[in-house]
């Protein structure tokens, strides 16, 4: 008994030092972290701050905790991908990979009067294509309104193009990518908008523009590490654009079906990223 | 101190912050970070390494674990996962978690102190802020609005 006392005098003098406190929340869950804000100002402020979000992200990258599903009901709305209300999971190791639920049914959108699609997804955030453009976090329920000119990344002329949104570790930045019709050139050009710079780039020249005859789709595009890639239609290769380094690079389709048709993105099953 | 044993291994003295000696092959104390670069100084060559931040009974535990991570290599994983199961529940309460997480904080030993981080929050997970408080004397510096303000920004993460 007296070995008890004198450890609970210890804990009562001793305050933890803010690095341990780091330590335990970047294993924390997401939800558990949010509760915890109110524990104290420094607690809060920690929970906050982009430093221990990083550590966290890495974190969970590291133990594969991530990955959560989103299943999105519509109401009212003939597009199933229009959000009505949202129900997340996220995948629980200590149940042998099944997915245990982290909020359901709730609505995060429901004073809107359109519904909400989703763009694309990146370190548990998602683009939604409210105008402008806004960046939600379903998890902490914050929501960011981009400046007016990332929409020209997916829009144009009334219409909205494919898009991806993606983390490049090289500049440690946050990009949408778009491809859209520059109808003064007849052809398509790519956008690329810069999250933290708030810098829009336009790719001009890009791999198949200047071949007649050979305006990719729209949609007939992957972006893979940071590089786009698309098909070339007559000779069935394949054609890679680094968007770091402006560099082309060009793959042979292997001959592996009878018709040696290309299959499409679409029901391209992965592309690695 | 710098002894040798019989098979050569070199051994070396550690001392607690209440005086108490450990002496332990050199393989086994570099697994700190803070001890291997102490010993890469040339500071174990006379008499022992002083650790003042660390008890005696704390630094026996950490000496456990080091001694278990040096001798098993990788192939028995899935052994060394279950150990590590076994050493943190044997910790028993939150208050010597803690003091092993300030040790392999300060020894700078990265298995341990991610080991003994993640029992800590899987501890506090389900717990409520107040609870939280309770565990480490932390201090509610908020008013009683700025509390249900911060409160009402994550609702959900109360329910």
């Amino acid at each position: 008994m007296p070995q008890l006392i004198v450890r609970a005098t210890m804990s009562s003098t001793i305050s933890l030092p803010l690095d341990i406190v780091t330590d335990i929340l970047r294993c924390l869950p997401v939800k558990s972290l949010l509760r915890f804000r109110c524990a104290s100002q420094t607690w809060r402020s920690l929970v906050d701050s982009s430093y221990l979000v990083k550590l966290h992200l890495a974190r969970s990258i590291e133990e594969n905790k991530l990955m959560i599903v989103f299943i999105t009901t519509s109401k009212g709305v003939e597009d199933g991908s229009f959000i009505d209300s949202v129900d997340i999971y996220a995948v629980d190791d200590d149940k042998d990979n099944g997915l245990i639920q982290i909020k359901q049914r709730f609505q995060p959108f429901k004073s809107r009067k359109r519904g909400t699609r989703i763009l694309g997804s990146c370190n548990g955030m998602l683009v939604l294509d409210h105008k402008p453009l806004e960046i939600w976090n379903p998890l902490t329920e914050k929501c960011y309104t981009l400046p007016a000119q990332s929409s020209s990344v997916v829009y144009r002329h009334g219409f909205s193009f494919r898009s991806y949104f993606y983390y490049d570790a090289s500049s440690n930045t946050h990009k949408l990518l778009g491809k859209v019709p520059d109808l003064v050139r007849d052809t398509y050009e790519l956008q690329l908008y810069n999250l933290e710079t708030d810098h829009l780039t336009t790719v001009h020249r890009w791999p198949l523009e200047e071949d007649e005859g050979c305006l990719c789709e729209p949609e007939d595009f992957v972006l893979v590490n940071g590089a786009v890639v698309c098909w070339k239609t007559w000779d069935d290769d394949l054609v890679a654009f680094d968007l770091r380094t402006d560099e082309y690079y060009q793959f042979q389709f292997p001959d592996v079906h009878d018709d040696a048709s290309w299959p499409g993105w679409d029901e391209c099953t992965t592309s690695v990223h | 101190m710098s002894i040798t044993t019989e098979n050569n291994e070199k051994m070396i003295t550690l001392m607690s912050s209440d005086g108490e000696e450990f002496v332990v092959e050199e393989a086994v104390a570099a697994q700190s970070q803070t001890i291997k670069h102490l010993i890469e100084d040339g500071c174990s060559t006379e008499g022992s390494i002083p650790l003042p931040n660390v008890t005696g009974r704390v630094l026996s535990e950490v000496i456990q674990y080091c001694k278990k991570h040096s001798s098993s290599d990788d192939k028995e994983e899935k052994e060394l996962e279950a150990w590590d199961a076994e050493f943190v529940k044997a910790a028993d309460d939150h208050v010597a978690l803690t003091d092993l997480m300030m040790a392999a904080n300060f020894l700078d030993i990265k298995g341990l102190l991610d080991l003994v981080a993640q029992t800590l929050a899987n501890m506090i997970t389900g717990k409520s802020p107040e609870e939280v408080r309770r565990m480490w004397n932390i201090k509610n510096d908020f008013t009683p609005e700025e509390a249900e303000k911060v409160r009402k920004e994550n609702q959900w993460a109360f329910e």
